[in-house]
Formats: structure tokens, sequence, C-alpha cells
């Protein structure tokens, strides 16, 4: 017959040894400390161990399985979306949950390690930056959080079970959740592309903020905390946007974008258009275009919309969309604050004339003379 | 670690690990049989366990060993053969179609003292009965088995020995705070 409870042998409480078969009452061969098999108070029947081992193996497991399985999804099947956001972080949270064994405290440090582990996973290889690392602690906390309940009810589940193999088959099955997900996924559908828009009313007359109006390349005050993380830093920018067929290119520390102008309608459009993107978040966003549109409230009043439209690449949509929205509108805000800077100013610069004053990389020749900027106009 | 396969199919191996630890302590958790038994990977569980009877040992004791590998295995049968307390213990692990199919064997389990520590000497002596398998297979099978149970041996061991430095850290602190928290004229 199957005993799945047998009682563990007796032992020293004082050091450890086992007492079964001893004569009893007596003391113990190792340290003499006195025992008595019919008095459960003067020994133990738990099996010496260490608190880290309950847990410990547990969240080096759950890590080691969320590195591979990012690898597998992002690198094999070339997955960018739930399978690899959702699945992974289900798989890890579960696994600890499985395995892992104690209070509610341990349970949150262990999803909060576990954050900060897939993040770590995700940045190691490339497949963020800090902005997104951020993002992704919002979006993996609760599939995490999801797995490890999961983890632990299948645990209380089949502790009572006679499944001969409960220690190690369902970790397999638990660690096969995102590579499995990631396979069925597969590489991210063609998402429509999506139009983000940011409105604005200056102070300012038509004609004056029409001439404020500058790209995110060319603000001068210091961006906020987000962008400042999450985006690459501009260094110089050179070409024109007066007309339509002009183009104007802005060279970051990680590429540069180059933008089209292609349709000018003064006083009321700017509309340009993205031909060119290599600032290492083409796996992210492909940024498609935008428009600056205005429309005079009255005479010392002009309402701004600034639009920036881009072909998103991250999955599921649900997840990823609000934080997009967040980072976009938070740049619309500072291009539109710069512009209304610049508009409440007499000397508003034209397009073509803003340039960071920046030491240009030698590895980077400009093809055009970079024309130098005027400091006391735009303190930083 | 040795393995020997002889010309009449008798096997035999051995593996020996030393430990930082006094042989009556690296005993003490030796004779913890019924859990130091499930360290090897084959035996799952030990089921229907009877001691004998006007033993004062554990020699005689009878049980089933459900052997698992990849969750499939047979139930044999064993027996507690000798029992030396303090050094040594001997286990048969045989088939129940019979004492002399399906590989029959014997474990054993031997404590040695080397200076201060001490030394678990792991053996088995068998026959082989599986006669088709190819022998440098049968080799590399008992190898396995061998290294995966030391491993777990050292495993088992190693968190004994930590449990025990922890315990005597925390008594020395319970110590020092205690003699720290008396009058003075009491210490």
């Amino acid at each position: 017959m199957h005993e799945p409870h047998a009682p563990n042998a007796a032992r020293c409480l004082k050091c450890g040894y086992t007492l079964d078969g001893l004569p009893s009452p007596g003391h113990c061969p190792e340290c003499a400390h006195d025992f008595d098999l019919s008095n459960p108070r003067t020994f133990t029947r738990r099996v010496p161990f260490l608190r880290w081992q309950y847990w410990f193996p547990a969240w080096v497991l759950a890590s080691i399985v969320g590195f591979a399985s990012t690898a597998i999804g992002a690198f094999v099947f070339q997955n960018w979306g739930a399978g690899l956001w959702v699945g992974v972080p289900l798989s890890m949270g579960a696994i600890a949950g499985y395995a892992a064994r104690g209070g509610k405290l341990l349970f949150v440090l262990l999803v909060l390690t576990l954050v900060v582990s897939f993040i770590f996973a995700a940045a190691s290889m490339s497949l963020g930056g800090v902005f997104c690392a951020l993002v992704l602690a919002g979006i993996t906390t609760i599939p995490i959080l999801g797995g490890m309940a999961m983890g632990v009810l299948l645990r209380w589940a089949l502790k009572s079970s006679k499944f001969s193999q409960r220690e190690y088959l369902p970790l397999i099955f638990l660690a096969l959740i995102g590579p499995v997900w990631s396979a069925i996924e597969g590489p991210p559908p063609p998402y429509q592309p999506v139009t983000v828009s940011t409105s604005r009313i200056f102070a300012a007359p038509l004609n004056a903020t029409w001439k404020s109006i500058v790209f995110f390349e060319d603000v001068r005050h210091e961006p906020p905390f987000i962008l400042r993380i999450g985006l690459a830093h501009p260094l110089y920018t050179f070409g024109k946007a007066e007309a339509p067929g002009d183009q104007k290119t802005c060279v970051y520390n990680k590429g540069r974008i180059t933008k089209e102008v292609t349709e000018v309608q003064d006083g009321r459009l700017l509309a340009f258009k993205v031909i060119e993107q290599d600032i290492g978040y083409e796996r992210d966003a492909i940024l498609q275009g935008g428009s600056f549109q205005l429309a005079s409230i009255d005479p010392d009043h002009t309402h701004v919309t600034l639009s920036t439209t881009y072909v998103p690449r991250l999955g599921p949509r649900f997840a990823w969309l609000p934080f997009e929205k967040l980072a976009v509108h938070t740049l619309h805000a500072h291009v539109l604050e710069g512009m209304a800077r610049l508009s409440q100013g007499d000397d508003a610069p034209s397009r073509a004339s803003i340039n960071r004053p920046v030491a240009r990389p030698p590895t980077q020749p400009s093809p055009e003379p970079m024309e130098p900027a005027d400091a006391n106009r735009h303190p930083k | 670690m040795r393995i020997v396969i002889r010309s009449d199919w008798r096997v035999q191996g051995e593996s020996s690990m030393l430990f930082d630890l006094s042989p009556l302590a690296l005993w003490g958790q030796v004779r913890d049989w019924r859990r130091f038994l499930l360290l090897d990977p084959l035996h799952q569980t030990l089921d229907d366990v009877k001691p004998a009877r006007d033993s004062r040992t554990p020699a005689g004791t009878t049980f089933l060993i459900r052997h698992r590998f990849c969750g499939i295995g047979p139930t044999r049968s064993g027996r507690i053969l000798r029992w030396r307390e303090g050094s040594e213990i001997a286990i048969s692990d045989l088939s129940r179609r019979g004492p002399a199919l399906g590989f029959p064997h014997i474990c054993t389990y031997q404590v040695r003292p080397e200076g201060n520590r001490a030394r678990l000497i792991l053996g088995v002596r068998g026959l082989w009965t599986a006669r088709w398998v190819p022998r440098p297979l049968i080799n590399l099978w008992l190898r396995w088995v061998l290294l995966a149970t030391e491993a777990h041996i050292r495993h088992e061991i190693l968190a004994f020995e930590r449990w025990r430095g922890s315990i005597a850290r925390n008594r020395a602190r319970i110590m020092k705070n205690t003699r720290a928290s008396l009058p003075a004229r009491v210490q």
C-alpha cells in the first residue's frame, strides 16, 4: 500500500541526530540531550532544513526559464506579442508559485524580483531600453501574479494526490508555456497604423505660432523624465522643412530619422512623412509621419493640433497602447511647449535654421554645414 | 568511483564521499534509513514497511520500493539485511518475481572515520540479469545511478551541515544577547 505521508524519523532537538530505534527514554548519542520517544516535546520530526531552500531554487529556476523562454520566443519564433510579454511572465510566476513555499511577504518579494529578472533578461538581449523596462514592469506584474496564483493552486491540488511525478512534470509543463505560446502566436501581425493627436491653445497670433513650429529634435528646453530615459538623444540636425519635398534629418546617439515635408498650407498645415528611421526602436514601432494643424481662434489665440502616425509592432495591443499613447502625448506636450516658448518671443527662428549646438562626431560627417545656434535665444 | 562487471555478470560499484562531520554526526543522518534510501534517483517511495519482530535494531525490516524512471518502473521488495549501529547499513533490492530475476542487488552505506572527518562509502553488488544489454551501457547506467545518488547525498549532508552551522550561530547570538542583558553583578 502506498503511504504518501509516512512520518519522518524522530530527531534530536539540539543536533538533529536520528533517534528512531534507540532505547527510550535516553540520551542523544551525539550531544547527550535527553529525549523520550513517548513525549513529542522532547524530540522533533522536522527534517533539518535551511529556509532559503524553500524559495531560492524556485526563484533561480523561474528566472532561468524566463531568460531561456524570452530568447526562444524572440529569436527562434520571432514573437513580439502576448507570448513574450504575457506568456513568459505567466510561466515564471507559475513556476515560482509551484516550487516556492513561504508566507505572503515572500511571495510579494518573489513577484518583485521576478519582474526585475524578466526586465533584466529582456534588456540583456537588447530587446528594450529603460522606458520599455518601466513599461514592462507594469505589463508583466499582472501575468506574474496570475501565474503565481496558478502555481500555488496547482501545488495545493497535487499536494495530497498520489501523482508520482508531481515533483517535476508540472514544472516542465509550466516552463513550456512561454515558448509554446510564442510558437503558436508567431511573428507580429501587420497592425493598423495608429494616429495620436495632442491639441493646445496658444496665446499667440496665428502667424507667430506658424513661425514657431519645431520638431522634437529642435526643442531646446529640458525634456520630461520619460523622454530623457526613453528616447534617443538628438545630436544635430541638417536639412530644412519649409516646402513640400524638403527633407530634414536628425542624427541621434543611436541612429537617425529623416522626415520629408509632404504638404504645406501656409498658416494652416505642415504635414510630413518619415522616410528613414534607424534609431533602435524599429522592432517596437515604425514611424510613418505627422502633422501640425493650426487654426486661429481669435487674433490673439491659436489652436494647434500635433499628430503622429506610426505602425505598432508590439502586442498585445491592449497592454502596450496606453503606454505608447502616454509616450507620444508626452513627446507632443514637449514639442508644443517648445513652440509656445518660441511663439511668445519676437524672434522665432525659421524651421531650417534651428540646429542643436553639439559637437559632431567625426564618424558622422554632415552633408550640409551646420549653422550656429543662438544659445541665448534657446536656453536649456 | 569504481564499477566492475565480471564475466559471470556479477556487478560491483562503489563510491565514497568525505564529509566535514564527525562519524557519529554522519551516522546520525544515515540511520534515518527511510529518508536516506530515497536519495537513490530510482527510489520513489518506501511502502508497506514492516519492522522485524523481536529485533532491537531495524535489521530484518521489510518494505516495498517503488522504482520510477521518467514515471515508469517496477515496485520491488527490499529488506534491511545488516544494521551495524554507528557504521553500516545493508539492504537488499529484489524483484518481486523472484530473487534471481530483474537485477537482484544489495546496497550498502558504510560510515568510516578518517581523522576528524567521516567517509561515507556507498556500495552496490548484484547480478545483472538483462544480458542482452552491452556491458559499456551497463557501466554507464550504474555510473549514472551512483553519481546521482552521490549528488543527492552530498546535497543532503551539505544542507545538514549548514543547518548545524546556523543553529550554532543562533545559539551563540542568543547567549551573547542574554549575557549583555544581565546585570553586571550576575555576569
